[in-house]
């Protein structure tokens, strides 16, 4: 989507037009359930996190005057929900049987590590993008994957 | 798995129906219908008026102006001392709807921007030269500009008030309502601390620095997300979970990535490199009348047991002349065998012209001939086993000296006699490479018993422990710096605004493990696996940084110098030769390492290629002041050349200036240096020496497994799996007792502490001085505050402190059951109190505290706070 045809689906996102929303809403939307999905315990807590992100989102998209910035904001919200879930999760923080084994693997991480390292293996985001997403300094996003790496003993990741 | 296949597998999963973007068109339109705004109440109102900076006066205009019901504005002219509560009561009680509300608002944001304008114009004639009278470079009045606002709505078409609110609503989420204002920097700040101000870009444009003023910022309270982080986090976390303890995931997480609870996120467009993060982490305050460090047992029997044995000791101090007698005939014998052995290679040496090959492709098999193993001699230098190098020197030059004692006299090694004999340093760097070389080649490395102190950001501070989240903040002219064991953030404090300009890391592989003022500039101590030191930081720059080689295993500062142990196993990773002194000897220096000179380094004996270093530096320039090193199987170093060595056969090797004692031991696994002698973790127990090697104290059976244990100053700290878990107090060495200290929230900077505390009634900020090692207390500010605010009430964090020995403050935060109150408390050491600061629902609170030419400055997420004025 290039400049002229991002403001003008943000101008119409802005006056209420839900399609077009969706259309921003399109481009980060795998990013998005991915993060929450493998982040959190119960698929229904992240369906429930990323749609109340796409609400934030709808509200606030005529202030969002660039597709990276509606991308930050889009993925800042998200993290932020889905850390509060995991608050909530407390000690909980276990997945139940049906589950796919790779997310068994995730769950050995902390909280935060593990959304970042979602978002940055399942997401395709850089570690300035994570850094963005989650208010941590990059060389603290870095030291988390690589202890995330090591977790679960994978090929060096970046 | 790599990280390419778990991508893979990761996206494969299929995005469920109702968030497949065509899908969420319904769940958009259903939320649409459903929306209502929020309606605005009392308490809300006022909050947005106080942060536009309508005052008191000001308000009553607004009131009258927007025809609110007389009797409301005479009630509360008629009472000037109406606090908050009654205030928003009458207005509850009035028949002021929400409506009202907006449309005072509106009034009040038009009053607000046509202020901003206004001084704007007059800044601009008066830079322009205009004749403007000097007097009028002031604040405008409010009838000025009401005034004006009155025209103006003459001047607009008419329409109702709600209308209006829109317009004003408008501006809440919308970036474009007003583009940003360019001031200069030479006018004075145009906003002065409102609250929810966002805090001005600055951008230097060709020498002239700018100011973006972006008004439509202000008001980030309303974007929906923000207040769901906030609100509802304050309605999931309990008050009293938020102060008890921290139950974020780990401490990094702390230190970026805080508490919801406070987390406030400003959603705007600027890159992503500008996004501000306002977030802060709200250390739990310990209570001032806090816990002891647990008791440990002392096993009596044991003392008596070792008493016993000191007494043999005495009577066998014939015995022991004789050892030493004996240990350094020893050694004499293993000098001329050393001498010949380096004789004899000399001359293989001029034959040889072998190229060295790598030393560590694998150790020849035990059933290997010597004739097949030097056919795979990587070194340049080859000894082998059966020469009578290795078997002498290295047997007897320095531990073997007591071996050989024993075996030879048939003396009982329990309980032997320490063994002294003089220092011997290496002549030249084939006595370091031969030692090594034969450590390598038997695969002892050495070294695996040291252990780095328990690092954090606690101090001890006469009988207190102070509990903190951070090294502090530190001032330098108009540099100021935060430090953390990650980074140092410098950053500028100009024109009012303090701007970051550099994050300094210490060297790769380390962290910051102390940090202080040291002559107006910042001195910042790291700690490694293979690399120690210092930086110096001064005009937010790191001057110098020095390097030791290995991890730190003691550390002073003291008359000007800073002094470090440290403890060093190199890491062979290609082949080397004698020449390659950089690869097998300790290395220390100025920014960069060189390899110390053989004649500074001691072959222990012990087995080992790691190395116990010492050394003391400038801290001033860096200049190394003095170094030594010993090599071998190094437990622990000081700071002033005394090192701990573990022998072939459990033998502690003591290094002092001018003598090795060695002393027979049983499974050491721990060592730490003091004044007074050293400490030793064997068997269970811990065993306190003197200087001379002689055991003074035994602590039987600590409380738990011993895993890390170090002294700060006489204090001996003892580190479990749960932390430091006794504190002893080893003045009297040969009677330590148990030290109590109090664990306090707050902050050590040099000799003053700021210790944060809570009572029945009352919150507490106490300063302390240090004095003959104990801490004396000065002078407390107290305020007092009702139990259930108190349980809300959080400390500010170590980088909201100031102690300059003249005052003291720190800033802290509480809830009010409606509002988040950040409050910034200062006090003189003579006990004059300045008028507190506070700030109401700020994104942050009060992040970091400051001086600068004589005041105090904090920043929060309005930006910065004169503290003073």
């Amino acid at each position: 989507m290039d400049k002229k045809e991002y403001r003008e689906t943000v101008s119409m996102a802005a006056n209420g037009d839900a399609k077009a929303f969706s259309r921003l809403y399109e481009m980060i939307s795998r990013e998005m359930y991915y993060t929450a999905f493998y982040s959190l315990a119960d698929d229904a807590d992240a369906i429930e996190a990323v749609s109340g992100t796409i609400r934030d989102g709808f509200k606030a998209v005529g202030r969002l005057r660039s597709e990276a910035a509606f991308r930050v904001f889009m993925m800042k919200t998200l993290f932020a929900r889905i850390k509060m879930r995991l608050r909530e999760y407390g000690s909980e923080d276990v997945l139940d049987e049906e589950q796919p084994e790779i997310k068994y693997r995730l769950f050995e991480l902390d909280g935060v590590d593990r959304i970042c390292t979602v978002m940055y293996i399942a997401g395709k985001f850089t570690i300035e993008d994570i850094s963005a997403f989650s208010g941590l300094m990059k060389g603290n996003v870095k030291k988390r994957l690589n202890k995330s790496v090591n977790i679960l003993e994978l090929d060096q990741i970046y | 798995m790599t990280v390419g296949e778990m991508r893979e597998i990761m996206r494969r999963r299929v995005v469920p129906e109702d968030l497949v973007p065509q899908n969420v068109i319904g769940l958009l339109m259903d939320d649409e219908e459903n929306a209502a705004p929020p309606e605005l109440d009392a308490f809300t109102f006022l909050t947005r008026l106080r942060a536009l900076g309508i005052g008191s006066a000001d308000f009553m205009y607004l009131m009258e102006g927007c025809e609110a019901p007389q009797a409301v504005v005479d009630k509360i002219r008629n009472n000037p001392a109406m606090n908050l509560q009654g205030l928003i009561l009458t207005l509850e009680n009035s028949e002021l709807t929400a409506d009202d509300y907006k449309r005072i608002l509106y009034t009040a944001r038009q009053i607000w921007e046509r202020t901003l304008t206004i001084r704007l114009e007059k800044s601009e004639m008066v830079l322009q030269g205009d004749d403007e009278p000097r007097e009028d470079y002031s604040e405008p009045t409010f009838e000025e500009v009401m005034d004006e606002l009155g025209q103006m709505r003459d001047d607009a078409p008419e329409g109702d008030d709600i209308s209006g609110y829109e317009e004003f609503k408008a501006a809440f989420v919308t970036e474009e309502l007003a583009p940003p204002i360019e001031v200069t920097s030479e006018l004075e700040p145009v906003n002065e601390y409102p609250e929810e101000e966002t805090p001005v870009e600055e951008e230097p444009v060709e020498g002239e620095v700018t100011e973006e003023v972006s008004v439509e910022e202000e008001i980030v309270e309303t974007v929906p997300v923000e207040e769901m982080v906030v609100e509802d986090i304050v309605e999931e976390t309990p008050v009293e979970e938020a102060f008890d303890g921290k139950t974020t995931d780990d401490e990094e997480e702390d230190q970026d990535a805080p508490d919801e609870y406070l987390e406030f996120a400003e959603y705007t467009d600027r890159s992503e490199d500008d996004q501000p993060v306002y977030t802060e982490e709200i250390e739990p305050v310990k209570p001032y009348n806090g816990d002891t460090t647990a008791i440990v047992q002392i096993d009596a029997e044991m003392l008596r047991q070792n008493l016993a044995l000191l007494a043999e000791d005495e009577q066998a101090a014939v015995r022991a002349e004789a050892a030493k007698l004996a240990a350094e005939q020893a050694q004499q014998e293993a000098r001329e065998a050393y001498e010949a052995a380096r004789a004899e290679e000399a001359e293989k040496k001029a034959i040889s012209k072998d190229i060295p090959e790598e030393p560590d492709k694998g150790l020849p098999e035990d059933d290997e001939k010597p004739d097949d193993k030097k056919k795979r001699e990587p070194f340049v230098v080859r000894i082998p086993n059966e020469h009578p190098y290795h078997k002498g020197a290295i047997i007897t030059a320095a531990a073997g000296a007591a071996v050989v004692f024993g075996a030879s006299f048939g003396v009982t090694l329990i309980p032997e006699p320490p063994v002294i004999r003089s220092i011997t340093y290496a002549e030249d760097n084939a006595a370091i490479f031969n030692e090594i070389y034969y450590s390598y080649y038997d695969n002892v490395v050495g070294g695996e018993k040291a252990h780095e102190p328990t690092f954090d950001y606690n101090k001890i501070f006469g009988d207190l422990l102070v509990t903190a989240d951070g090294f502090g903040t530190f001032s330098e002219g108009d540099n100021v710096y935060t430090v953390t064991s990650e980074a140092v953030s410098a950053s500028v404090f100009r024109g009012g605004t303090l701007t970051e300009t550099e994050e300094i890391h210490p060297p790769e592989g380390t962290r910051i493990v102390d940090a202080f003022d040291e002559n107006g500039a910042l001195v910042a101590v790291f700690s490694g696996t293979d690399d120690c030191g210092f930086m110096r930081i001064s005009g937010g720059k790191t001057l110098f940084t020095v390097r030791q080689d290995g991890f730190i295993t003691d550390f002073e500062y003291k008359d000007g110098d800073i002094l470090i142990g440290s403890v060093y196993t190199p890491r062979f990773t290609r082949t080397f030769g004698i020449q390659d002194s950089m690869i097998y000897m300790p290395r220390l220096g100025v920014d960069e390492k060189n390899a110390l000179e053989p004649q500074s380094v001691i072959p222990s004996g012990t087995k080992g290629y790691s190395y116990g270093i010492s050394a003391a530096y400038s801290v001033s320039n860096g200049a190394v002041r003095k170094s030594v090193a010993v090599l071998g199987n190094p437990i622990s170093a000081s700071t002033d050349g005394r090192f701990i060595l573990s022998g072939e056969e459990d033998m502690l090797m003591t290094v002092g200036p001018e003598e090795i004692t060695a002393v027979k031991v049983e499974g050491i696994q721990l060592a730490a240096f003091c004044d007074n002698g050293s400490a030793t973790y064997e068997g269970g127990n811990i065993i306190l020496r003197d200087r001379n090697g002689d055991v003074t104290f035994t602590i039987a059976n600590p409380a738990q497994a011993v895993t890390a244990m170090w002294f700060d100053g006489d204090l001996l700290r003892l580190s479990g799996a749960n932390g430091v878990f006794i504190t002893m107090d080893c003045s009297d060495f040969a009677s330590p007792k148990v030290a109590e200290l109090k664990t306090v929230g707050g902050a050590v900077i040099g000799e003053n502490a700021v210790i944060f505390g809570k009572g029945a009634n009352s919150l507490t900020i106490s300063h302390y001085k240090l004095e003959n090692g104990a801490s004396s207390l000065v002078n407390t500010y107290k305020k007092a505050l009702a139990p259930e605010l108190l349980s809300t009430l959080e400390f500010g964090g170590i980088n909201t402190v100031i102690a300059d020995g003249v005052r003291f403050g720190a800033g802290y935060r509480y809830f009010d059951g409606v509002s988040v109150i950040s409050e910034y408390a200062v006090m003189e050491d003579s006990g004059q109190v300045y008028p507190v600061k506070e700030l109401f629902d700020d994104r942050t609170g009060f992040m970091l505290a400051f001086k600068h030419n004589g005041n105090i400055y904090a920043q929060c997420g309005g930006g910065i706070v004169d503290i003073l004025n």
